[in-house]
């Protein structure tokens, strides 16, 4: 988790770092790198430094308490990534002026939120479940 | 109708921790704890490993009871 932070915290002062110059030297390609270093790269750092440590704790095993509860919060982040992309799409229809980006980026954040939400219900339950 | 196991008693009775008994059956202490709480209804594999690290058949160490029960 650690680490994970630290990924996090490297590419917002990268992708912020670079942003700031871009704008002080008016650079348009030092705003693209950044945008794609920053955000791009520590969606990827983040997601190696989550799959060495599932590596350690064995809790990529297919038959690990994890592994089940991932399956089961995508299974359901799914339906839920639907019915938000159906509301989008309702919403983008009824008020064109809204621009894409903003719907696509409140949409994959509704999608991540509904993961991260289900993964969090699952895991109290299991580790509520006869204590 | 849910599965039941004495696999906590089993373990201490055989010695071993829950690392240990993870690392034998492959997966993370974090399934041992929900398993033996009985959180976590272990797949055929699993079960099965579990009962041959601590020397034991599936039968001996899993059941169905009736919910009500």
């Amino acid at each position: 988790m650690r680490n994970t932070l630290l990924v996090m915290i490297v590419g917002l002062v990268v992708f912020a770092s670079g942003l700031a110059l871009s704008l002080r030297y008016d650079l348009e390609w030092l705003r693209v790198v950044s945008y794609v270093v920053g955000i791009f790269g520590t969606g990827v750092g983040v997601m190696v430094s989550k799959r060495q440590r599932q590596r350690s704790s064995r809790s990529d095993a297919p038959d690990s308490v994890e592994a089940v509860q991932d399956v089961n919060s995508r299974a359901a982040a799914f339906i839920d990534g639907v019915l938000s992309t159906a509301l989008a799409l309702a919403v983008s229809a009824v008020r064109p002026g809204i621009p894409a980006w903003s719907v696509c980026f409140i949409l994959l954040m509704a999608m991540a939120g509904a993961y991260w939400i289900r993964r969090a219900i699952a895991q109290r339950g299991a580790r509520d479940a006869d204590s | 109708m849910r599965i039941v196991n004495v696999v906590r008693n089993r373990r201490q009775e055989a010695g071993i921790t829950q690392e240990e008994l993870a690392v034998q059956c492959g997966v993370s202490r974090q399934t041992i704890i929900a398993l033996e709480k009985g959180g976590y209804g272990p797949s055929l594999g699993l079960a099965m490993r579990v009962a041959n690290a601590l020397a034991a058949s599936v039968d001996d160490l899993f059941w169905l009871e009736d919910a009500s029960s």
